[in-house]
């Protein structure tokens, strides 16, 4: 069985834009919501979505089927433009623990919405989410990525291995040092 | 079963357990399941590392705000709007200066050769192109670094892909 995205990849970078309006309807949802999540800022996803899809359209017809998956090669480029824009905003506003949380420990744009099941549980959900980004954006970026693309993204760890350049082992190793952070940040909800 | 303070159940160790767990395994099957089922401390650890999952999967698919979908949908249409690198014209300034360079050479070589055979007659159509040469290769080498530095200063800036 031929993966749908290659065939619509291989027409895509041969020049066939609906093909590539079929990848963008595939994928558009996918990558928004990872870019939130890894940018924790709403604004700084839109922004780079949008630089990712104009790569995207230069790069197109540089896309190698053989080398990986249109996904991974999508969401590569999207780290890798997430990561440049967040370190270009670290430089720019010079050094900073935590770029995003201001004095008072507010983000100052609170980009992602989630909750908790259950109407009874909202506030208590927002809040558990609110301190899952922070402690989301206080990861490294490579764990922060590979936490993201695993358990957001859904990718396997040959996938996130391919995507990272790094060993399968690495890759492992990585995602179980990140969720074991966001672990220990986030004890108190779990200990309640 | 093992003693459970020594931190071993069954054939797995809780830190085994947790790290699988961490890496996304699921809690309800094979011998993950079995020790899950014996071992509090790693039953509490599966529900609080399956709500963390859980929670990080959500929003895993956002709709981009109306105007910014709009925006992208029109790009992708009309690839013409994007500069594209690839679609640049395989002529590059360092190989122009390569070609135009040995081409200069080769005929300076041409034009050494004809003037030792020539006789006095013939020398003056040979100086004549000499000359002319020499404007050519001044007008080239006034150029060459100009169409470089604009190159290099703003019309493929940001346009090449990391991947």
């Amino acid at each position: 069985m031929t993966d749908p995205d290659l065939d619509l990849a291989r027409l895509a970078r041969s020049g066939d834009r609906k093909a590539l309006a079929q990848l963008y309807e595939r994928y558009r949802g996918r990558l928004f919501g990872y870019l939130v999540r890894l940018a924790g800022d709403r604004q700084i996803a839109e922004d780079v979505f949008q630089e990712v899809w104009i790569k995207v359209l230069q790069a197109i017809d540089r896309f190698e089927p053989a080398a990986g998956s249109f996904r991974t090669w999508l969401f590569r480029i999207a780290s890798n433009a997430s990561v440049d824009r967040m370190r270009r905003d670290a430089v720019r506003s010079g050094p900073a623990l935590d770029a995003r949380v201001d004095r008072t420990g507010e983000r100052r744009i609170d980009g992602v919405p989630s909750d908790l099941p259950g109407p009874e549980r909202v506030g208590e959900g927002r809040a558990f989410a609110r301190d899952l980004s922070r402690a989301l954006e206080r990861l490294p970026e490579a764990q922060r990525t590979a936490v993201l693309l695993r358990h957001q993204q859904g990718l396997s760890y040959a996938e996130l291995a391919a995507l990272l350049h790094i060993p399968e082992g690495t890759a492992k190793t990585t995602v179980h040092r990140g969720v074991k952070v966001l672990r220990e940040e986030l004890a108190e909800w779990s200990d309640e | 079963m093992r003693n459970l303070r020594s931190g071993r159940m069954s054939d797995l160790r809780c830190e085994e357990v947790r790290e699988r767990l961490a890496l996304g395994e699921p809690a309800h099957e094979g011998d993950l399941s079995r020790h899950i089922t014996r071992c509090e401390g790693c039953r509490l650890e599966a529900e609080r590392i399956g709500a963390l999952l859980g929670l990080l999967a959500r929003d895993a698919e956002l709709d981009p705000p109306e105007h910014l979908d709009a925006l992208v949908r029109t790009l992708l249409a009309t690839p013409s709007l994007v500069r594209s690198p690839v679609a640049r014209p395989f002529f590059r300034p360092g190989i122009a200066a390569g070609l135009a360079g040995a081409g200069f050479l080769a005929l300076l070589t041409a034009l050494a050769v004809a003037w030792a055979q020539a006789g006095a007659a013939e020398k003056a159509p040979l100086m004549a192109i000499v000359f002319m040469l020499f404007y050519v290769g001044l007008s080239m080498t006034a150029t060459l670094p100009l169409w470089f530095l604009r190159h290099k200063l703003g019309l493929t800036r940001g346009s090449e892909v990391w991947t």
